[in-house]
């Protein structure tokens, strides 16, 4: 049975993208429902965060006459009426029935000029889900990039903006390359202006979200020669790691960072102390058995062992980032505990 | 105007998927993208099935994947319902036929034109219930609710009081549709009670809605008039839920100006509420903003099913008072606000609350008057517009 459990339209994940850019208007090229599913999921995501600010989408609203006659001309006239707010950018998002009845979206999109107008290919049935409309519009975005020189600063590249910790995971990736005296250039793209992306070739290294962006990061270093590392730091391990890896882009010395960065989470295990001689099994969200290496790791610096019949602790997906990701984990791990 | 900017209300296929979802023997399968798939699943929180149609299907045929689909529930359910999406619709594949010879009469599957484009969330509740055709038994006792669908977030507080309701009227709860407690192919009691006026549907003997105090005396009567026992309802409840309403709203009118209110949700609904608050609040009802097509009524009626449309409304007519969804909460921050239209969020849930009922009417006016209130007391403490 093919029935997806844990990902979300095409469509979605290209929005997570475009809606983040600021003055953008997004259209939905398709019948009202595909925009009023997503438009109604971002609207939850606002409210959740207290943010009162709804993305402009807009939708051609396609009805049964323009599925036979063909839907360009309403997006023609979607377009116009988009360009009358005077966004900073037009992003044009294709669906599952433009797809199928073969409108030349691209075409239409080149038809103008003046603000950036960019077709980014979504139709849902293309199988890839979320996923794939994220990577979609973070490749389609990037020809707006002016191919420039290198200063030395840091692209965010897939930032998931749809996470709730997304600014708490965006805060300590920018403290640890503070701390070795990194910039951030460019969030490719999350909360991001059309100019800043449009510098995004200047970034002399991109840090990928996670792994699953590996695609966009051989993408841009095709295209713009910026090496990547391929995750955001998670674990106490893996953190260091980090900061040697962005060290070694960079050819600086990291090692006064590394020993203040150690000295932190020696001071967060030193909190946790209570959590000491625990035992503990892992948990994924539905309450199943599961295994982390990096949790291991994290139980293990915090003093507890890993046992079939300890408490059930959670491993939370997505994992916190960094060193403060580690508190918020062991918060989480010491009321489990006490449960 | 051909395009809509910020679409709010649900598609057919939602409707469809919302009607059917919740019934008992009924495995719903979504045959079309997983994209079409994930909104009904997030927002109805009930098992839905998806045949995942991909770029390959489209070319190949899509009956490999509807019937791999089918295959895999067929013996947990005593009926499938096929919605049908919009890429089915586009390409043309005789999906009737399709399954006919898949399956002949093994497997008992209705299969239910629901695309996107093809209407509204209310055309697809609708003619998904026509689909399944529930039977109506002469023999059958009780009184059926319908109206109770799984995308209201007054759903389960509108069950729960229509069988408080029936009970002191002297009858029983039949079936409850469509996610209440109803199975497939049972049949129904020949009389109906609406919990939803936008949502009714022509299943037996209409017995009235339960929106609003004077339809539920007309409803309650009419029920009396064949059990012969609601007196307690008809001559205690009713008349002291008027009195404790009109006591709280004279109260409130003593002390503040009655509120300039806009409505936004399902156009009869709205209409019902809106009487109930000009009646007791001597409320100014300024605009009905419809999500679906609007019916003829005592107040001005405007489309709202965009959110431009609903930005529009509320500056042109600048209410104190906005009765809707989340989305009119934020889109007028000044004004007071009371939650009645889907969807309802960043507010935390958890008791199972009413629109319908007299224990609807009652906490409907609860919110109003304390959603007006801690709006004056606002506005006293901080003056600035």
């Amino acid at each position: 049975m093919s029935t997806p459990r844990d990902s979300g339209c095409t469509l979605t994940g290209a929005l997570s993208v475009t809606t983040e850019i600021e003055g953008s208007v997004t259209i939905i090229h398709g019948p009202s429902g595909c925009a009023h599913h997503n438009f109604s999921l971002l609207h939850a995501l606002c409210a959740g965060r207290d943010d009162p600010r709804l993305p402009r989408v807009l939708s051609t609203d396609l009805a049964e006459t323009d599925i036979i006659f063909g839907g360009e001309d309403a997006l023609d006239a979607a377009i116009r009426r988009a360009a009358g707010k005077n966004p900073s950018i037009i992003c044009v998002l294709s669906t599952c029935v433009t797809g199928a009845i073969g409108d030349d979206v691209e075409a239409v999109c080149r038809g103008f000029s003046g603000i950036p107008v960019i077709s980014i290919p979504t139709a849902g049935f293309l199988g890839g889900g979320f996923h794939q409309g994220h990577v979609q519009a973070l490749m389609s975005l990037s020809s707006l990039a002016e191919d420039d020189g290198k200063i030395p600063s840091a692209n965010l590249v897939g930032e998931k903006t749809l996470e709730t910790e997304r600014d708490e995971h965006f805060n300590e990736v920018r403290r640890l390359l503070a701390a070795i005296g990194i910039p951030i250039c460019t969030r490719f793209v999350c909360r991001t202006s059309v100019g800043e992306i449009s510098r995004l070739s200047r970034g002399g290294c991109n840090i990928l979200r996670d792994p699953s962006m590996e695609g966009v990061g051989r993408f841009l270093e095709e295209r713009f020669g910026t090496p990547f590392i391929s995750s955001f730091p998670i674990g106490s391990r893996g953190t260091i790691q980090f900061l040697e890896e962005v060290g070694r882009v960079f050819s600086l010395d990291v090692s006064g960072a590394i020993a203040e960065e150690e000295a932190r989470q020696a001071r967060i295990f030193h909190e946790f102390r209570s959590l000491r001689g625990k035992r503990v099994r892992f948990c994924d969200p539905f309450g199943n058995r599961t295994d982390s290496e990096v949790c291991r790791e994290v139980a293990s610096a915090a003093g507890m062992s890993v046992h079939p019949e300890g408490y059930p602790v959670p491993v939370p997906e997505p994992f916190p980032v960094g060193t403060e990701g580690i508190r918020r984990l062991l918060y989480r791990w010491r009321r489990a505990c006490r449960a | 105007m051909h395009d809509c900017s910020g679409p709010l209300w649900p598609c057919a296929l939602t409707g469809a998927a919302a009607a059917l979802a919740g019934i008992g023997g009924i495995g719903v399968v979504i045959h079309g993208s997983a994209g079409c798939y994930y909104y009904p699943s997030s927002v109805l929180h009930l098992p839905l099935y998806c045949s995942s149609v991909t770029d390959r299907d489209i070319i190949l045929g899509t009956e490999d994947a509807l019937v791999r689909t089918i295959d895999a529930i067929r013996d947990k359910y005593d009926l499938v319902a096929v919605l049908c999406t919009c890429i089915p619709a586009i390409t043309g594949e005789d999906i009737r036929g399709m399954l006919e010879q898949a399956y002949s009469d093994s497997t008992r599957i209705c299969v239910i034109d629901a695309p996107g484009f093809s209407g509204e969330y209310e055309d697809g509740f609708r003619s998904a219930i026509r689909a399944i055709d529930p039977p109506v038994s002469g023999g059958k006792t009780g009184v059926n609710i319908d109206g109770l669908s799984p995308f209201d977030p007054f759903r389960q507080g509108n069950f729960q009081e229509a069988q408080r309701l029936l009970g002191l009227a002297g009858t029983v709860a039949g079936a409850a549709l469509p996610s209440g407690k109803y199975r497939y192919g049972q049949p129904l009691s020949p009389y109906t009670l609406h919990t939803n006026p936008d949502l009714t549907l022509d299943l037996g003997e209409s017995l009235g809605c339960l929106v609003g105090l004077s339809r539920i005396e007309d409803a309650i009567r009419r029920i009396a008039s064949f059990t012969g026992g609601a007196d307690d309802l008809l001559e205690h409840d009713i008349p002291l839920a008027r009195e404790k309403i009109t006591a709280a709203c004279d109260r409130f009118i003593k002390k503040f100006d009655p509120p300039h209110v806009a409505l936004f949700g399902q156009c009869r609904t709205m209409q019902e509420i809106a009487l109930m608050l000009e009646e007791y609040l001597d409320a100014d009802i300024l605009v009905i903003g419809s999500r679906n097509p609007p019916v003829p009524g005592k107040y001005r009626v405007g489309r709202a099913r965009d959110y431009d449309a609903v930005v529009e409304i509320l500056s042109r007519e600048n209410p104190d008072l906005v009765l809707g969804s989340s989305f009119e909460k934020y889109a007028c921050p000044g004004a007071a606000f009371v939650g009645v239209t889907p969807p309802l969020r960043g507010t935390v849930r958890l008791h199972s609350c009413p629109l319908a009922g007299i224990e609807g009417a009652l906490a409907l006016f609860e919110s109003v008057l304390n959603a007006c209130m801690d709006h004056a007391k606002r506005r006293r403490d901080d003056p600035s517009p």
